[in-house]
């Protein structure tokens, strides 16, 4: 029994009717490293459970970073989240990376014979893990599991901080590719020479034109009998459950292409986060898909009033405070004054930038740069900010 | 920039020939791969810094002292080719091979091949005898032990055979205690500093080692002595300030708190017995890798 399923403990009254009737609506977020993206999609995700909506953030994020700015566990269940408004409309969903990849096996292989083949293979054992795209195959199926479910208005999806965060969403289709390959096709049957169990995948005449015998003479100099008998081992499991694949490609192609799936790219005032929002831009574009907004983190319109309030009050008047106390408190304010302008300069750079290489009316949200260290102060204030700005969520 | 004269092989801060720059995206890691690079190359040793896929941000941050420093951007189809081509013999048979369509993606599905690949070329560097220090800056997503571990994956995986055999060499070559060095970059916010627990944690039980260098970056200065108080004060007067002074009080402990875990970064570093633990300051701009060279200069004893 596939262990995708979901506790629901905690949940509290929706103040919507259940998604089945109005469709579950995905957000991906997707940006560059060190641009707050993990706290700005939990940011996000808690600004929608505060509207009532019953809302699921996901994260591809191995680090617990997630769970750790919720204050929450990772676990095999959707966790709920108790954060400031959410009212028991905010869940998480964090995939343990080991764990997980033994349960996308599980729900791959029925068949309990064909299971233990494969994780007792010494391919899948020592290199399952490095398997390209793993971790995304597996955030895949969850999340497909999710949207199915009809449980949620919202799911909220916190990808892996890289500008090639989208590579992901082609992964099913890649791979069904791969396995409708007929090289593969041949490396099955080698298997099933070697397995007669397998005997079904006997291979096709006229196969390969290369001629198997040179190509599995190559093959086998290079990754020697034993490995080769591994990897065909492997392959040929993975071919014999082509149509879950198939049916997990065309699913999540649907998913993404959904129009009212929207993506969001995070970014921040650095040169680095500017070049892979670039990047982004034009990779969704490849796809056939746009950014519905663009949000730049650190990068408030104002600094906080009450900076320059205060610095006002105390350059007018001594305010009875001790001569260095002031001083020191004098030096202080104008350092941050200085750090808010040259935030804005980068702001208002980056903004430029944006504008040269987005979509035409693509809106930026600018939310600020927040004076917290605790992760959930951070998501809290995001989300207040988010709110602040009136932008539609 | 004018070279130093030559000094000896071995200098204070690194000691192995490979060193592989890791941290979480967006933590200034390659910045500081690029000036540990430069700084080798300032201290006489041919230095060479390897990035790979896409070379924009080492160009980037490199700036101008990519004339001191050999910029080598490492594309995956020709580290296949290169690698195949060395274990068959012959790169045009490696050729034929990976531009097949069909095995060419079957090529791909290999799991870690991509990472093999680029650890037999920075092997293949390393042989040449071309650099004194070849500084890797390993991909921000990827995980560093993901990588380094995939070498003896692959001998323990596939034997005597010669891709096998070709992981034990590159075992020996560049990932081998002695033969590798790993600097670790991080902030001092919790997150980033917990994430780096986890590395180190791995270094320690899969490669038996600790990092050379933990990098604490964009610490920023403390707050004068003196303005908490002042604060404190301007909250206990009348109303018209007290708020403003309440609300800026809460900033003030939080800007106060990043102190905190800056001290959190370097408790951690010591906990793990990091060769080095270096914080380099918050700069309003990305700094260039010439600039982190001399912050690193100031923080390593020479």
């Amino acid at each position: 029994m596939s262990p995708i399923d979901m506790g629901m403990e905690g949940a509290g009254p929706a103040s919507q009717p259940p998604p089945s009737a109005m469709g579950t609506r995905l957000t991906v977020c997707v940006g560059g490293g060190g641009v707050g993206k993990t706290t700005t999609s939990a940011a996000l995700a808690l600004s929608l459970a505060r509207h009532g909506r019953r809302t699921l953030v996901i994260t591809v994020d191995p680090a617990r970073r997630l769970a750790d700015a919720l204050g929450t566990e990772v676990g095999r269940h959707a966790q709920p989240v108790r954060l400031e408004g959410a009212n028991g409309c905010l869940f998480a969903r964090m995939p343990d990376s080991r764990m997980s990849l033994d349960d996308f096996v599980l729900w791959l292989f029925e068949d309990p014979v064909q299971r233990k083949r494969v994780m007792d293979n010494p391919a899948y054992r020592e290199l399952g893990d490095s398997l390209a795209g793993v971790h995304e195959l597996i955030t895949i199926g969850l999340l497909q599991t999710e949207i199915d479910s009809g449980h949620w208005h919202e799911v909220v999806l916190d990808t892996a901080p890289s500008r090639h965060a989208l590579a992901f969403l082609t992964y099913p289709t890649r791979l069904l590719g791969l396995l409708e390959a007929k090289a593969l096709s041949w490396l099955a049957a080698l298997a099933s020479n070697a397995d007669p169990t397998q005997a079904e995948l006997k291979p096709k005449s006229g196969l390969f034109e290369w001629g198997r015998s040179k190509a599995e003479a190559i093959m086998g100099k290079i990754v020697g009998l034993e490995g080769l008998r591994n990897l065909s081992a492997l392959f040929g499991d993975m071919v014999s459950v082509r149509e879950r694949w198939a049916g997990l490609a065309r699913r999540t192609d649907h998913m993404l292409r959904n129009p009212s799936t929207r993506y969001l790219i995070i970014g921040a005032p650095t040169g680095g986060a500017m070049a892979d929002a670039g990047f982004l831009v034009r990779n969704l574009s490849s796809h056939g898909l746009q950014p519905s907004a663009i949000v730049l983190n650190r990068a408030e319109s104002e600094p906080p009033v009450c900076e320059q309030r205060v610095l006002e009050a105390v350059t007018q008047d001594h305010r009875g405070l001790q001569d260095d106390h002031r001083e020191a408190l004098v030096r202080t304010l104008r350092g941050m004054q200085q750090e808010h302008e040259l935030r804005g300069d980068a702001a208002h750079r980056a903004i430029e930038g944006l504008q040269a290489i987005a979509p035409a009316g693509t809106s930026v949200i600018r939310l600020p740069f927040v004076h917290r260290s605790e992760p959930s102060a951070i998501v809290i204030a995001l989300a207040d900010a988010w709110h602040a700005s009136g932008s539609d969520l | 920039m004018p070279l130093t004269s030559t000094t000896p092989a071995t200098n204070q801060l690194l000691q192995a020939p490979v060193v592989y720059v890791t941290g979480k995206g967006g933590v200034g890691k390659t910045t500081v791969a690029a000036a540990i690079a430069f700084d080798a190359s300032r201290r006489g040793q041919r230095a060479a810094l390897v990035e790979f896929d896409d070379g924009e941000s080492g160009a980037r941050t490199l700036g101008d002292a990519r004339s001191h420093v050999a910029h080598i951007v490492l594309e995956y189809d020709k580290a296949l080719v290169d690698t195949l081509g060395s274990v068959l013999g012959a790169k045009i048979i490696a050729r034929a091979l990976v531009s097949h369509s069909a095995l060419k993606r079957l090529i791909s599905a290999v799991p870690a091949l991509r990472e093999f690949a680029f650890l037999d070329r920075v092997c293949a560097l390393a042989c040449s005898q071309r650099y004194d220090r070849i500084v890797v800056d390993l991909p921000a997503s990827g995980h560093a032990l993901d990588w380094l571990r995939v070498p003896n994956a692959f001998a323990r995986f596939l034997g005597r055979s010669p891709l096998g055999n070709l992981g034990r060499r590159i075992h020996d070559e560049v990932v081998a205690a002695g033969r590798s060095e790993v600097i670790v970059v991080t902030l001092a916010e919790p997150l980033v500093v917990k994430e780096t627990e986890q590395l180190c944690d791995r270094l320690r039980r899969e490669l038996g080692t600790v990092p050379a260098l933990v990098v604490v970056n964009r610490v920023m200065q403390p707050d004068p002595d003196g303005a908490w108080e002042a604060v404190t004060s301007l909250a206990d007067q009348s109303p018209e300030i007290a708020d403003d002074a309440r609300e800026l009080l809460d900033i003030l402990r939080a800007r106060g708190d990043q102190a905190d875990d800056t001290a959190y970064a370097f408790g951690l570093a010591r906990s793990v017995e990091a060769r080095h633990v270096v914080p380099l300051p918050d700069a309003p701009h990305d700094p260039s890798a010439a600039q982190v060279a001399d912050w690193l200069r100031q923080e390593v004893p020479a």
